[in-house]
């Protein structure tokens, strides 16, 4: 069921990396669709590949990484067929991104109005001479919009100088400096204390909101995705899974992974937790042939272990890749 | 009542730049009883890691004494004897930084056991397997290197190491914040039973609520290098007193509605934990505190005991129904 304001989609996309002695086969079918401000959640451990999928959308894999197959279509246009002229058009007004770790992600040697300027005038092209003027008041505007108190101070300081919090405020401000279309937002509250993390996912809230911003917000935590998030994926091993809406996938967990994964979580209720799902992630180097999850399934046949579950429809917007859901 | 450990206006300071104090922890009073549990929560830069290093004797404290079974310990761990050393022990947060990479789990098993418990070299594979299985690892893993065994189970031999040493309280510093959820019940899971079979002690630190829920016996929040709440768990979650602990408990992403309706009305968070450098006047948590009075920026409150056992520093509960107490949490 493709609706025309699908602002981001990726279909079938697998990426290897080589490393000494052979190649790594992380992603492995990884679908996900976003529309026009929609906010949607993958989810996964670490280790499944969650990055790979936003660093393979901004085209920012590293050199040993190998797109085997798949695509990624912005409007309809598959930017790892694109030229390099349409990449960086894409990065320019089409998709920003911001990363876990705030302090890493701003370099020290600059104060936060040059990091923000020069992120504006990537994104509006603008070379040599430019306007100054016009250029501060618009990051301004920008960190104002984040909830950062007094810019005018905040523009003259050094990322070292503000918390952690405040940093990633200026990152997502950055992001936010010229009007894009779609946020990809690796973890953004993860190296953040809860009370902090709220704000942050308050305001990427509020952005999409407001602006009909599309966000990609990627996480491990199950909490943050139900809280933030209208439809979720859950990946595992660079695969995923499992679609639909955030509240369907939360009472109604189809794959054997997520229904095992919700029950691993601490509740508020103190109801205790499941002693943990046995086993750990399949090694990339020599992936199971069939379904990924199958080595830790408690479900798991023969069929499982021999042909990859494809993604098929459940009803109700919900798709789920498991050999189990198929009666 | 049966404490094990017990902790009195402690205090750690930090000298930085020139004549400023970094007051990580600022006149803590703690009691761990006998086979509990007693979790302390805080928000990064409230100084519960500082305190921890502080009882292991990893910090000579500024002030406040430290007492096991009764008995005043040495403020740093080289000063304490080697009974007390083992007695109290510690499991730190990132397994791979604190097991040594280049030792066999075996030999970072074998020290403490030679140490601690005599252990002759004849018998230590013996042990060393023992303790493996203790745990819940299969003994074949003691010729390992940390870096080939999984996240959880590294944790597993770190906690192995501690219990080498036969301890009585074991002090948990976010045993398992840097794992995944799947591997967090596993390694949780074990920790509880170990308790159980040898009656242990702990000391449960970590910043995640949902967790302290279903590990704590008693739980202990932290601000600024100040208890701001103790209580039973199950009281603290039911009735939170202190602003701080029901903006925490409003902040916590859920998983399930049943969740959701126990957290306290949205209290939307604000601002950020002041620095320990520049400790606001009165009350530590009241500028960012949604029903801050006029007093509690001139007075910093008291902790005041509101119930049997439900203890709380605010001023909203220091003159209606709750008496002010000198001494420390009984």
């Amino acid at each position: 069921m493709m609706t025309d304001d699908t602002v981001l989609e990726v279909s079938d996309l697998q990426v290897s990396f080589r490393v000494y002695g052979g190649k790594l086969r992380v992603l492995d079918g990884v679908n996900l669709r976003v529309a026009k401000g929609q906010r949607v959640g993958l989810v996964g451990e670490a280790g499944c590949g969650k990055t790979t999928t936003l660093k393979t959308i901004m085209g920012i894999l590293p050199s040993q990484a190998v797109i085997e197959g798949g695509q990624v279509l912005f409007r309809g246009r598959d930017l790892l067929k694109a030229g390099p002229a349409e990449v960086q058009s894409f990065r320019r007004t089409g998709a920003a991104m911001i990363f876990q770790d705030p302090t890493a992600a701003l370099n020290p040697v600059f104060t936060v109005g040059d990091l923000l300027g020069v992120g504006l005038r990537y994104a509006t092209e603008s070379r040599g001479k430019t306007d100054k003027a016009a250029l501060d008041k618009r990051c301004k505007e920008a960190l104002a919009e984040v909830s950062l108190p007094d810019p005018d101070r905040i523009m003259k300081t050094y990322p070292f100088q503000l918390s952690g919090g405040m940093r990633q405020r200026v990152c997502i401000a950055s992001a936010m400096t010229a009007a894009r279309e779609v946020l990809l937002a690796d973890e953004p509250g993860t190296s953040l204390d809860v009370t902090i993390q709220d704000q942050i996912l308050r305001l990427i809230t509020g952005l999409s909101e407001t602006k009909g911003l599309a966000v990609v917000l990627v996480t491990h935590s199950l909490g943050v995705v139900r809280e933030v998030t209208e439809y979720v994926y859950v990946m595992y091993a660079g695969v995923v899974i499992e679609g639909g809406p955030t509240a369907e996938v939360f009472s109604r967990p189809l794959h054997p992974y997520t229904a095992a994964l919700m029950e691993c979580v601490p509740r508020l209720t103190g109801q205790g937790f499941a002693e943990g799902i046995p086993g750990r992630l399949p090694d990339y180097r020599n992936p199971p042939r069939g379904c990924r999850f199958s080595p830790r399934c408690p479900h798991s046949t023969k069929t499982c272990e021999e042909a990859k579950p494809p993604l098929r429809d459940a009803g109700g917007r919900h798709t789920v890749a498991c050999h189990l859901e198929a009666r | 009542m049966d404490d094990v450990l017990k902790v009195t206006g402690l205090k750690k300071y930090f000298p930085v730049g020139k004549n400023m104090l970094l007051r990580a922890v600022d006149g803590v009073d703690l009691s761990v009883r006998r086979g509990e549990t007693l979790g302390l929560v805080g928000e990064s830069g409230s100084g519960k890691s500082t305190v921890a290093y502080t009882i292991v004797g990893m910090y000579q404290p500024t002030a406040g004494t430290i007492e096991l079974e009764g008995k005043s310990l040495a403020g740093t761990a080289v000063k304490r004897t080697l009974a007390q050393k083992g007695t109290i022990q510690i499991v730190f947060q990132d397994p791979g930084s604190s097991l040594n990479p280049r030792r066999t789990i075996a030999q970072s098993l074998g020290l403490p056991l030679r140490l601690h418990r005599k252990v002759s070299s004849r018998d230590l594979p013996g042990k060393v397997a023992e303790l493996l299985t203790l745990v819940g690892l299969p003994p074949e893993y003691k010729d390992r290197n940390p870096h080939s065994v999984g996240g959880g189970e590294r944790q597993l031999v770190a906690v192995a190491r501690a219990l080498a040493a036969n301890p009585t309280v074991m002090v948990l510093d976010e045993p398992t914040s840097a794992l995944d959820v799947s591997i967090q019940a596993k390694v949780i899971t074990r920790l509880a039973e170990l308790q159980s079979r040898l009656g242990l002690s702990y000391l449960f630190i970590t910043h995640d609520l949902s967790l302290m829920r279903n590990v704590a016996d008693r739980v202990a929040i932290m601000y600024l290098g100040k208890v701001s709440e103790l209580a039973p768990t199950a009281d603290f979650f039911r009735d939170p007193l202190h602003p701080y602990t029901r903006m925490l408990l409003s902040a916590i992403p859920v998983v399930t509605a049943a969740e959701e309706e126990l957290k306290p009305r949205k209290i939307l968070s604000r601002g950020e934990i002041p620095s320990p450098v520049n400790v606001p006047p009165g009350c530590s948590f009241g500028p960012r505190c949604p029903e801050a009075m006029p007093v509690c920026s001139k007075v910093d409150p008291e902790m005041v005991q509101v119930s049997d056992t439900h203890w709380a520093r605010c001023h909203l509960h220091g003159t209606a129904g709750g008496r002010a107490a000198p001494s420390l949490p009984a």
